[in-house]
């Protein structure tokens, strides 16, 4: 008979073997959260305690809960299989919720903010609430995809079993970049991501345009995150049969870009309202723009092959990709941060026109590079191919 | 032709595969047998490149498969699922494989009527994507991509995996066929002794990585020495 020890032993073993990415990037946002507290220790004493619990739950609910909490609430077929209740399997699902990493690293993160804001007694008090709010959270997360109809399809229609996105757009090495972003779960984070950067940008860029621009760019940048970090992902998962058919990897490495940069384009056009409504040059949203989907794509993209299969089908924890690792690679993570620190540098280090320039100048250098660097790519894996098939095959 | 010269392969130590020398000329239908972790589908992998020898090399026509891939342009191939883009639908993953070898719409529509009988009604037009077919629909998903394409040389791991009997009978015809009409070079694995004893025209076993027999056969006739090595194996 399975035990709430086993299956919490089982809990743990797959955290810290195959999901150790997602500790070290909330100890990394860890670090931040206490340096970041000096900045905020002039509001001390002054500090609205209703906006803070109100942005914590948006933030966590949403962010962390909705679109990244992997932790399963359905027993998936390898448990389903063992005499495992459904009773005790609820017992384990909402005991989880007191120890996921997910619900305690949030009101770890903000401790320091608490300790800068508030007096020292009531910031630990508010650090037990915030827990408090994220276990509910996390508990009303589980309630959510416990419940039939969310079972069955997302908010958004992006489950692959009943969507058929992306029909119309070919079934070559481009259509797989579309079809493989539409019917799989990245559309949700990407448009959480999108939005929230965007509404930041609106409400931040009306007081100060280089933070605001700064937001801009998150916003934009969000579908790199969202998308090309994945590298050859999906791909890994049918890699066999794309290498025994006359496919070049170039040819996949540069659909891959081309979509990415159709990605930006677009959210380029959506933000240009909100870009005239803050008066920000649009010349700033150009630059952004060429900057993310020209540049800042080939660089994630040159990290492409070492990444895990993604599996688009994945839904339990112990299963989140395939054999149970995360897709999420630490050396995308390493990346994608540089880049932005780099232009967090660049936007308040540097006059506006030099740094737009900048922007400009890699953003077209890359754009006009990209395909002989995916060539050179390309021979760079040709060379070492057996080693990445052999990690597409063994995850 | 398909030669395999000193061909090995190790893990960790082990040998898993070791061929001195096996020519397969072209035409004709080679059933590759043997039991669980004999080599066949390692001797396969080797063949489409997919993972490397410790020695020894696989040339097509004269040209070692590792290093120069135009056997792609003439190769079909299906090993396993991981061949198969789970949430394409099979007319989309038939589609990328006809743009992959350059075949108009037109001509895909007019090769996959030859595969009716094999798709009986469940394949096409279902609108689901691959993922939710059944293992068997997957299967023959995977065995009509590999043959649509009229490859000169189609590799089969384990093909009647799966399918129902009608489905096993239709797959060995379609491959008769092939192999009688186009010229195909098949070589095709399986651990069904009939079907490949009815289709094949030479039958290789392989035991432990080593080949042990390399023989002609007769299609349709059961082969006496094949059954006979089983059946030890099974009593030892």
């Amino acid at each position: 008979m399975i035990t709430i020890k086993t299956l919490t032993r089982l809990y743990f073993r797959q955290l810290f073997r195959y999901r150790k990415q997602e500790l070290f990037a909330m100890i990394g946002m860890l670090i931040y959260g206490w340096v970041g507290v000096l900045a905020l220790s002039q509001f001390k004493g002054r500090f609205p305690l209703w906006l803070f619990f109100l942005a914590f739950l948006l933030i966590d609910f949403i962010l962390f809960k909705l679109l990244s909490q992997k932790d399963n609430t359905v027993m998936d077929a390898f448990l389903k299989t063992r005499p495992v209740p459904e009773r005790r399997w609820l017992i384990y699902v909402v005991l989880c919720q007191c120890w996921s990493h997910f619900n305690l690293m949030m009101p770890l993160i903000l401790l320091p903010f608490c300790l800068a804001v508030f007096p020292t007694g009531m910031a630990f008090l508010v650090f037990a609430g915030l827990y408090l709010v994220s276990v509910a959270g996390g508990l009303l997360n589980v309630l959510i995809k416990r419940s039939g109809p969310y079972k069955k399809e997302n908010v958004v229609r992006v489950n692959a079993r009943q969507s058929l996105w992306g029909s119309r757009f070919g079934s070559g090495t481009f259509g797989i970049q579309i079809k493989g972003f539409l019917r799989s779960k990245l559309v949700l984070p990407e448009l959480v991501m999108f939005c929230v950067f965007l509404y930041q940008f609106y409400t931040r860029g009306r007081s100060e345009a280089s933070t605001g621009d700064i937001y801009l760019f998150m916003a934009l940048f969000s579908s790199v995150l969202s998308f090309p970090q994945y590298g050859l992902a999906i791909e890994a998962c049918f890699f066999s049969g794309i290498w025994t058919r006359p496919v070049p990897v170039r040819q996949i490495l540069a659909d891959k870009y081309i979509f990415s940069l159709m990605c930006t384009g677009v959210m380029s056009l959506i933000c240009l309202p909100v870009v005239l409504i803050v008066h920000v040059p649009v010349l700033d949203l150009l630059a952004d723009a060429v900057f993310c989907g020209g540049f800042c794509t080939l660089i994630v993209l040159a990290d492409a092959f070492s990444c895990r299969p993604y599996d688009p089908f994945a839904v339990a924890s112990f299963k989140s990709g395939r054999s149970g690792q995360s897709a999420f690679r630490f050396s995308s993570f390493v990346i994608t941060m540089a880049i932005m620190i780099v232009y967090v540098i660049l936007r308040l280090a540097a006059p506006d026109s030099v740094t737009t320039g900048i922007l400009f100048g890699l953003g077209i250098l890359a754009i006009c590079l990209h395909r002989p660097f995916f060539a050179w790519r390309e021979r760079k894996f040709l060379a070492d191919r057996y080693y990445y098939m052999q990690k597409f095959s063994d995850q | 032709m398909i030669t395999l010269s000193q061909l090995t392969k190790q893990y960790k130590g082990v040998t898993v595969l070791d061929v001195p020398e096996l020519t397969l000329n072209e035409g004709g239908i080679i059933g590759l047998v043997g039991n669980n972790g004999a080599g066949k589908t390692t001797m396969m992998s080797l063949i489409l490149d997919l993972i490397k020898a410790t020695s020894g090399q696989v040339t097509i026509d004269g040209k070692p498969v590792n290093e120069d891939p135009v056997w792609k342009t003439f190769t079909g191939s299906y090993l396993d699922a991981s061949f198969l883009i789970e949430f394409y639908t099979p007319e989309e993953f038939f589609a990328f494989v006809a743009e992959a070898y350059s075949i108009s719409r037109e001509e895909l529509a007019r090769r996959l009527t030859q595969y009716e009988t094999l798709m009986d009604g469940e394949i096409l037009g279902k609108k689901k994507v691959i993922h939710d077919f059944s293992n068997g629909n997957r299967q023959k998903i995977g065995i009509i991509a590999a043959m649509l394409v009229n490859p000169r040389f189609l590799v089969l791991d384990e093909p009647f995996n799966y399918l129902d009997p009608s489905s096993q009978i239709v797959v060995a015809k379609l491959i008769s066929q092939m192999s009688r009409e186009l010229g195909t070079t098949v070589l095709v694995s399986s651990h069904n002794l009939n079907s490949i004893s009815d289709i094949c025209d030479r039958i290789l076993l392989l035991e432990k990585g080593k080949l042990l027999m390399d023989k002609a056969h007769v299609p349709g006739e059961k082969d006496a020495e094949l059954e006979a090595y089983f059946l030890d194996a099974a009593g030892r």
